[in-house]
């Protein structure tokens, strides 16, 4: 079976039979990425920016790399242009006051806790890292080079990542209570 | 093991020892946030989405093609090359140019220090403005490779 590595090489040389290879691989991983990582809003234009992107800058791609960190790479990018264009800041007062009082209409899985309101409120930066790490399993050094940043901030973000919805869940418990 | 590093390892996904498990069952604080943490996790763990829609990777391929049929009439080779190469003899090139300028400035301060204070004096002076220098320079050139690296890796991502 070709490698990642190859099949975008081919992608390259105009081959498309490459390209829906590897958009058969990473199709859903790279959905539920941008799922996660956007709460939702625009992934299907993401997507497919995403594998444009790819596909526009193959002939750049470096052959060191490994394909699937370069692929989630383009997609941080564009989703950070689309989050200065448009959203408002997760942290901002107003919008935590907003998630606090969001409808339960989505994900609820463990005893109540919504996971994509959990998400929602983390800032983009955190939210990154745990989903690299927790959804995808991607090593620290994996998410350091996605995220482009030091493998010591890919740590602290997801320590105070997780500080932060440990305390949201412990709260929400103790209300419950 | 205090609360702030039973924290930490937890956090982070580290596993807790013996002390560390004992601690979180004596510790009301450390079993409350240890409880919302396997909470938050199971959650995590538990959340599925659905897939992305059938016809979206046909949308891909169908929006892609015009670029592949640009890039299967100009094909061009897969590149495995860094930046760095260039960079270090960019950087090693400019490093004549840079000691020299240095050692001028150096010998000019020396001369201009000499006229109005005692030789020893401003031989010390020299020397520490030489070290800071000789620390700038090598922080400079440290950087280098980083910043080769980091330039390849933003280019390749488009």
């Amino acid at each position: 079976m070709a490698t990642d590595e190859t099949l975008i090489g081919a992608v390259a040389r105009g081959d498309e039979r490459a390209l829906e290879q590897l958009c058969r691989r990473y199709e859903r991983p790279l959905h539920r990425f941008l799922s996660r990582y956007t709460g939702g809003h625009d992934v299907e234009d993401l997507y497919q920016d995403t594998w444009l992107r790819a596909v526009s800058a193959a002939p750049r791609f470096d052959t060191s790399r490994r394909f699937s960190t370069w692929l989630f790479q383009i997609a941080v990018n564009l989703c950070r242009d689309r989050h200065r264009r448009t959203r408002p800041d997760a942290t901002d007062p107003e919008h935590m006051a907003e998630l606090a009082v969001a409808p339960d209409t989505r994900t609820q899985v463990e005893a109540g806790i919504d996971v994509r309101r959990l998400l929602d409120a983390l800032p983009e930066a955190q939210r990154g890292v745990v989903i690299l790490r927790y959804y995808h399993g991607l090593s620290e050094a994996d998410v350091a080079e996605i995220l482009d940043c030091p493998r010591g901030t890919v740590k602290s973000r997801l320590h105070n990542a997780m500080a932060r919805l440990s305390a949201l869940v412990g709260n929400e418990n103790e209300a419950r209570s | 093991m205090g609360c702030d590093e039973i924290r930490e390892t937890i956090f982070l996904g580290g596993q807790l020892d013996a002390a560390g498990q004992a601690h979180v069952q004596g510790c009301d604080m450390c079993r409350r946030q240890a409880e919302a943490l396997r909470m938050v996790t199971a959650a995590l763990a538990g959340d599925a989405l659905p897939g992305p829609p059938p016809a979206l990777t046909a949308r891909v391929l169908e929006r892609a093609r015009p670029v592949l049929a640009l890039h299967a009439r100009t094909p061009q080779p897969v590149r495995s090359s860094s930046r760095l190469p260039w960079a270090v003899v960019a950087a090693v090139g400019l490093l004549p140019i840079v000691v020299i300028f240095d050692a001028y400035v150096l010998r000019t301060i020396h001369a201009l220090l000499s006229l109005f204070m005692p030789a020893p004096l401003s031989t010390y002076i020299v020397f520490n403005l030489g070290s800071l220098v000789v620390l700038l320079v090598t922080l400079a050139y440290g950087a280098v490779p980083l910043l080769a690296d980091r330039q390849t890796r933003m280019e390749s991502a488009g």
